[in-house]
């Protein structure tokens, strides 16, 4: 029994959670320390020092801390809890997200989301829970000569983080109205299409998982790993941003500043030394951070490789009420086209919940023909078809500041992805019944019939800025390998500069995953993790 | 100012009850958006709006010879769409920062949702809300 309101800068709810089994965000820790609880440049030590709280370095906390080693964890974003998801865009977007969710490459033709907050992404993502492909594992043993990280390798992490994070299929009768046009218009063009798997417990299917799960029913990491490493003993720091590490011998310094929540002003610095460090910040910030800090870049790899997983959408409009910013954000995709001819490319194509500025942003034109898209907003279906990176160029360098530069070219190939996983969507999407399909052109790109997608989408621009792109999937700037000269890191996740210094995050993928990847991240980590218990000697004496 | 002036173009009333960009104070919010950036996007900002209204850049352009606020209201359309569709990646690089920032603010003002019934965040029926 749902129903709907309307208010400004309040979060509507009066109950905190039904799932009272689920982990409560609004547990009073002393341990979290937030700028209003320190009043002076903070110097602290540790045995392990984890830069970055989303699914790497939320995971490595949980392990370490639990076989009993120090940990502290900073975290450049705020710590927010349920009360303060009020399922606004304008709230959410401010608070729990990397530049407001204005971050893009540096000709602004793709915006890359990603979390800003005690959890990382997890505190925002769709809840979409894969396990890495068979066939990309193997191409990173076969090109990469990564070592002990098959599936076979990996399938007990992966086990381990599933059990945790209670990840489980989505059932059938659970699929939203958007949802269904994947599942429907796959299954009447034959196409394989199937339901996701999530990580949640009691979900209401609200539909807002992106601005912040306000019932507390979505175990990401926040909830759930963060947690448990405090209650084993670790410290978190939010608004703390680490700016530089240092080697002092076999030990490390991680210096930085402590920001105000609002302004992101410094307030005071902090220093923290520990033996072993774990670079955890994201494919963005971690590569940016060992290039200020001048360490593991023998290779001259720190921020190359970027890969992006460049998604576009289409919107159907349908004779019927869709409402695609309700329901369970993303509870289907349709994977016939990834890896088809086993050749390591394709796409894939998932739905995605549309609120009013996502959408505003991303539908074309402006003015009236802006405004006659946006009336029919909830008539619109939604799919975004997301291309596993082949001869895209992308980097993230350090600008004059020391904030991420980021530079990415789609290439020839991963275009005509790109439009064909375009023309499969509508196909798609005119098969579930949609009357008409748009696309994300700036210039109103609209197929009225199966018949006319072909010819539509050959004579349509794929220019930069031609089409909106965004990325959601950052991977691959500290790649993993086990040849110093050409890999950051090793097959454990260590660099081979540097003993002791550790890089679990998206950063280590030697390629694009083709697929969400949060449990890939998180059963590395579970990995990397119990390396460094099992070899802790070897760093801490 | 050229904010406000590009939002009234951007963003239109097409029916009495849709709300105009200015009751929803899109300049003023964007204004404040800006403020908090990174400093290094104001700047990238400011220089953008420089050029956008430069009269010597709408001439090397499009031949046109005034500034985008001094324009008419359909030559403002026009020089709009110019920017959206130029062949010069800067320009359309732009005119998607001017859109992005306008709707955003817009959009996610809640006097705008139902022009286009949005129902907004919900509550579990009889446990609160309005």
């Amino acid at each position: 029994m749902l129903n709907h309101t309307q208010r400004k800068s309040q979060n509507p709810f009066t109950i905190k959670s039904l799932n009272q089994e689920a982990f409560q965000s609004d547990w009073e820790n002393p341990l979290i320390l937030q700028p209003s609880n320190i009043d002076h440049d903070v110097r602290d030590f540790a045995d392990v020092c984890i830069i970055g709280s989303g699914c790497g370095g939320a995971v490595c906390a949980k392990e370490i801390a639990e076989a009993g080693h120090k940990v502290i964890i900073v975290e450049e974003g705020g710590y927010y809890t349920s009360k303060d998801f009020t399922m606004r865009e304008d709230d959410a977007y401010a608070n729990l997200y990397k530049d407001r969710a204005s971050q893009t490459t540096d000709d602004l033709s793709i915006t890359i989301l990603q979390g800003r907050c005690v959890g990382g992404s997890s505190t925002v993502n769709w809840t979409t829970s894969l396990r890495t492909p068979e066939w990309v594992l193997a191409e990173w043993a076969q090109t990469f000569g990564v070592q002990r990280l098959s599936r076979s390798d990996l399938d007990p992490y992966f086990e381990k983080v599933e059990r945790y994070l209670n990840i489980h299929v989505v059932p059938d009768h659970d699929h939203n109205p958007n949802n269904r046009i994947i599942l429907e218009g796959s299954r009447k063009l034959g196409y394989r299409a199937q339901p996701t798997s999530r990580n949640e417990k009691g979900c209401l299917k609200c539909g807002f998982c992106g601005l912040g799960c306000p019932f507390d029913v979505k175990l990401s990491v926040n909830l759930t790993y963060v947690p448990d490493a405090l209650r084993h003993g670790a410290t978190l720091y939010a608004n703390a941003r680490a700016e530089i590490i240092e080697l002092k011998g076999k030990t490390k310094v991680v210096r930085g500043s402590i920001l105000d929540n609002q302004s992101n002003r410094v307030v005071h610095k902090f220093e923290i030394t520990a033996p072993i460090v774990i670079v955890a910040a994201s494919a963005i910030n971690s590569p940016v951070l060992l290039l200020r800090s001048n360490l593991a870049n023998s290779s001259g790899q720190v921020g190359k490789n970027l890969t992006l997983h460049p998604s576009t959408a289409v919107f159907g409009l349908f004779e019927e009420i869709i409402d695609p910013a309700y329901g369970i954000p993303q509870s289907a995709m349709c994977d016939e086209f990834l890896n088809r001819d086993g050749d390591g490319t394709g796409f894939w194509i998932e739905a995605v919940p549309v609120q009013p500025a996502l959408a505003a942003i991303s539908l074309p034109e402006f003015g009236e023909t802006h405004r006659q898209l946006m009336r029919v907003f909830p008539h619109i279906g939604a799919s975004i078809i997301l291309v596993k990176d082949t001869d895209s160029e992308g980097e993230v360098k350090a600008n004059q500041h020391g904030r991420p530069l980021i530079s990415f070219n789609l290439g020839r190939r991963d275009i005509e992805t790109l439009k064909h996983g375009i023309k499969v969507a509508a196909q798609i999407h005119f098969a579930a019944g949609s009357k008409e399909v748009t696309t994300l052109h700036v210039k109103k790109t609209t197929i009225r019939s199966p018949a006319e997608i072909d010819r539509v989408l050959d004579g349509a621009n794929f220019d930069t800025n031609s089409i909106v792109i965004y990325s959601a999937h950052p991977l691959g700037t500290c790649r993993m390998g086990e040849n110093p000269k050409s890999a950051v890191v090793n097959s454990d996740s260590e660099t081979h500069d540097v003993q002791g210094l550790f890089v679990c995050d998206g950063s280590v993928t030697p390629t694009s995953l083709g697929v969400n990847p949060q449990v890939t991240i998180m059963g590395i980590a579970t990995k990397t993790a119990e390396y460094i218990n099992k070899n802790f000697s070897h760093w801490v004496r | 100012m050229i904010v406000k002036a590009v939002a009234a173009r951007l963003i239109r009333k097409v029916l009495p009850t849709d709300p105009d960009p200015n009751e929803t104070e899109v300049a003023l919010r964007a204004d404040k958006f800006l403020t908090d950036a990174d400093r290094e996007i104001q700047r990238q900002f400011h220089q953008l709006l420089t050029v956008f209204n430069s009269p010597i850049f709408a001439f090397l352009f499009d031949l046109r010879f005034s500034s985008f606020l001094d324009m008419k209201p359909a030559d403002q359309d026009s020089y709009l769409r110019d920017w959206m569709t130029s062949i010069i990646p800067f320009r359309r690089t732009a005119f998607q920062a001017l859109k992005r920032l306008c709707m955003i603010m817009y959009y996610t003002d809640d006097r705008t949702w139902e022009s286009i019934r949005y129902k907004g965040p919900f509550v579990l029926a009889g446990r609160g809300g309005d």
